[in-house]
Parts: C-alpha cells; structure tokens; sequence
C-alpha cells in the first residue's frame, strides 16, 4: 500500500490503514516528539494526540507534498502546544544563558545520534525548541515566530544562543573523547 | 565550525531518528480512537473542542469580571462601613465623656466637703501663703477681668471685691479661683441666676486648657446674699478644686467617695453646717467641656 492508497483509506476511516499509519510513522514521529519534550512520557502522550488529529483530520489533507511532513508538522504543533501547557514557552525563552561560541569545536562524524540527542535535551526547552524547528525542520524565523507565539528577533537570538551552547557542549565533547 | 555545520549536524543525525514507542501507547491510541468513534459523526470533530475551548476561554473572561465586580462591590461596602464606623466613633466618646460628668459631679461633691475643710485648717496658719496667693490672684485677676467683660459685668466691681477677699484672712488661701467664685456669688445674689457663675468658670477652663480639669464651685448663695450686701467677706467661700488629668487615683477616691457618699451625703452637708449650696461644675476633656450646676 503506497502513501496515497494509504491516506485515502486513512480518509474512509480504514482502521486497517490506521493501524498502518502508526506501525509506519510512530517511530519517526516519537524521534521528533523526544526532541522537543525530553520526557518520554510526554512524548508518547504528544505521539497519541498527533495520531488522533492526523486520524482526524485526514480528510483535510490534500494530496499535495509529503504526507510524512503533513504528519511531522501536526507533532511538531502538537509537542509546542503540549511544551506551552507544559512550561510557558517566554519563560524559557526569557532565561539569559551566556555562553560563548567556541569556533574550534570539531564536527564530530562519529558522534552517535544518542550521543547528539542527549547535547540537544541539555538545552533549555525554548532554546530546544527554536533550534528544532529551525536546524532540524527547516521552518523559517517567521514561521517560528508565529509557532511559538515570539518575535522573529527573539526567535534569532534564541537561534544563535541554542548554537553557542551546543557548540560548546561539542567543544567539551571532543575534549573528553580526546582524552 | 559554523553554524550552517551545526546544524546540518544536527539534522542529519536526529531528524529522521526513530525511536520506538512503548507498545501501551497504541493500546492507549486505539481506546482513544474507540471513544472518538461516536464523535466522528460530528462534520467537523476538530472544530468542536476548539470552539468549547474559546467558549471557556470567554467564560473565564466573564467569570473574572463577576469576581472583579464582587471585589469592587465589598471594597465598597467595607470602606463605607469603616467610614460610617468613624463618623460613630467621635459620637461614643462624647456620650462616655457625658457619662462621667453624670459622676462626677457626685465626686465633686464629695470632695468639696474636703477641701473646704482644709481652707479652715491652714487658714489661721498661713499668712505668708496669703501674699503669694493675693500674687497669684493678681495674676489670674487679669483673665478674669477679661471674662467678667465678657460676660458684660462691671469688672470694676468684681476686682475690688477679689482684692476684699485676698485681704481677708478667712479667703486667704482660697485658690486663684476663690475671687471669681466670689464674684460669681456677687453676680448670683444680685441677678439670681447661676448663669454667670458658669459662665466665668467656662472662661477660666478655656484660659488654662489643662489635660483634664475640674472645676467646682460651690456657692452659699444665702451667706452671699446677706454677707454681700454687709461687706464683701463671705463665711463660706465657695470652693474650687482642680483636679489635673494624672491624677486617676483622685478620680477613683473620689468615686469611692462618691460610693460612700451617696448615702450619706445628707449627713455630711448637715455636719459643714451648709443648709444650702450651689455646685458648679465644669470638666474639661479633651476638646469636651462639659458645666453642670447642682443645688443642694
């Protein structure tokens, strides 16, 4: 069954080709909802509503684009507006950390993903959070901006500081594995 | 590195890293697809959850305004309230203050008895006393002059009946008071009113504001009318005691006199020989002055 004869069955209420959807995509989309939300739990819990409204609202896709990216940006939605229930998102955001770019920090290939999954939850959630939708995404500043409710400046500089610290934490990184 | 590297770096590694949910979590998806079953009817389900939320979001807003309604309402109520209470609370006091006068007086007389008694023990001793006392009756004479004009009485008259009184031995120790209570007794037997006298007494509180002051009087309105008219010397000068604000313990004596007294007051009267007497009080209080006139 391919993506289309999927989602057109998804739009007839298939439960056959809702339980597909899931075996196909809760892997990929519980990768993304773990980088916003850091808790396991939450993430299953932001998966399950994402699966609701993808079941739900199915019929409001139209066949244009990917449908995986229809999906990933329901989560996405669903992880910010369960992260702004969860911690209000300006406050995050307001937290000031200083922390100085490091140029020198290498791009570590054989980093494992677990490895750069466990640099990314160190940061603060708003930080996280710009940095996924921007870095990892792809969503521009605006879009960001309107997403999570922000200024598209607040959303640079939150941008850049996100980057500091990831570069730092990689400088740090590199220094342990060196040794 | 920059920052393009990072994060190309990033999103090569995580963006399409699976992780594998718990096995509940379909469990749970699937209850949760059965419950919204019967809710898929429903054209748009999505819409419906939305539009309850800014219902309550607007009922939360009209809730808040009740909540701020009620709050203005019992600030309101309680500051009228208190405001009310403060306009009641000058009243109380007066009525208190009108209280005490009802007992004082009592005590007033109680203690009058007293101190005419001293006048009479320290009378034949001191005649030292009379020049400071005549000094202090010149002094308070001038006040007094003020308020006999005040009152429209001949001023004249009433000096020289003070300085008659000063030079008598009998008077001597009479207080500043003693001249003006003559005078007043002047004025009552000639004008048969006790207004005057209060009048003159109101007028020396009001010259010496003291914390708290009482002032009696006690005028043998008969010994002055038939003593007035021979000669300026009276028997029985009227007394006046003042009591300052301090003195808590002279009150309660004289409440415990006025105790005692009550019943025997008759008595007492009758042993001074005072067949009858005039009482002026005055008391002052604060900003309260309160006169009362009482005939025995």
């Amino acid at each position: 069954m391919n993506e289309t004869d999927l989602v057109i069955a998804l739009q007839q209420g298939d439960a056959k080709a809702q339980r597909l959807l899931y075996e196909r995509f809760a892997g990929p989309m519980m990768g993304v909802c773990l980088r916003y939300l850091k808790n396991e739990m939450d993430a299953e819990e932001v998966l399950i509503n994402g699966f609701m409204k993808v079941y739900q609202h199915v019929t409001r896709f139209e066949q244009k684009g990917s449908f995986e990216g229809w999906v990933r940006r329901i989560m996405v939605n669903e992880a910010l507006q369960h992260l702004r229930k969860q911690e209000p998102m300006h406050l995050t955001i307001e937290k000031e950390h200083i922390h100085l770019a490091s140029e020198d920090a290498s791009a570590d290939s054989d980093m494992s993903a677990e490895e750069m999954m466990a640099l990314l939850l160190e940061l603060p959630a708003g930080y996280r959070a710009v940095f996924n939708l921007y870095a990892i995404e792809g969503y521009s500043h605006k879009e960001i901006a309107e997403m999570l409710h922000i200024t598209e400046g607040t959303s640079k500089s939150q941008l850049s500081k996100a980057r500091a610290m990831l570069q730092r934490m990689l400088a740090q990184q590199g220094v342990t594995i060196a040794i | 590195m920059s920052a393009e590297e990072l994060d190309k770096l990033f999103r090569d590694k995580l963006k399409d890293r699976p992780v594998a949910p718990s096995n509940e979590a379909w469990e749970r998806l699937q209850a949760r697809l059965q419950q919204a079953a019967p809710q898929q009817e429903t054209p748009n389900p999505f819409m419906v959850p939305v539009a309850s939320q800014e219902q309550k979001e607007e009922r939360g807003a009209v809730r808040m305004w009740y909540y701020s309604a009620a709050a203005a309402v019992t600030m309101l109520l309680g500051v009228g309230l208190w405001v009310n209470r403060a306009d009641i609370d000058p009243l109380q006091p007066s009525a208190t203050v009108a209280t005490v006068q009802e007992t004082k007086p009592a005590a007033i007389q109680n203690s009058a008895p007293a101190t005419t008694v001293e006048p009479y023990q320290t009378a034949p001793s001191a005649t030292a006393q009379e020049e400071t006392f005549a000094q202090q009756e010149m002094k308070q004479a001038q006040p007094a002059q003020a308020m006999a004009a005040v009152s429209g009485k001949a001023a004249g008259q009433q000096q020289t009946s003070k300085r008659n009184a000063v030079t008598a031995p009998v008077k001597v120790q009479e207080e500043k008071m003693t001249p003006l209570k003559e005078q007043a007794v002047q004025e009552q037997s000639l004008l048969a009113a006790t207004t005057p006298a209060n009048v003159q007494e109101s007028a020396k509180t009001a010259s010496e504001p003291s914390d708290l002051k009482i002032v009696v009087k006690l005028d043998n309105t008969q010994a002055t009318a038939s003593l007035a008219q021979a000669s300026t010397t009276v028997d029985h000068s009227p007394n006046q005691e003042e009591h300052t604000s301090g003195s808590g313990r002279v009150l309660k004596g004289i409440l415990k006199q006025v105790k005692n007294l009550k019943e025997g007051e008759k008595v007492n009267l009758e042993e001074l020989g005072i067949t009858k007497h005039t009482f002026a009080l005055e008391t002052r209080i604060g900003n309260k002055k309160i006169t009362k006139t009482i005939e025995l």
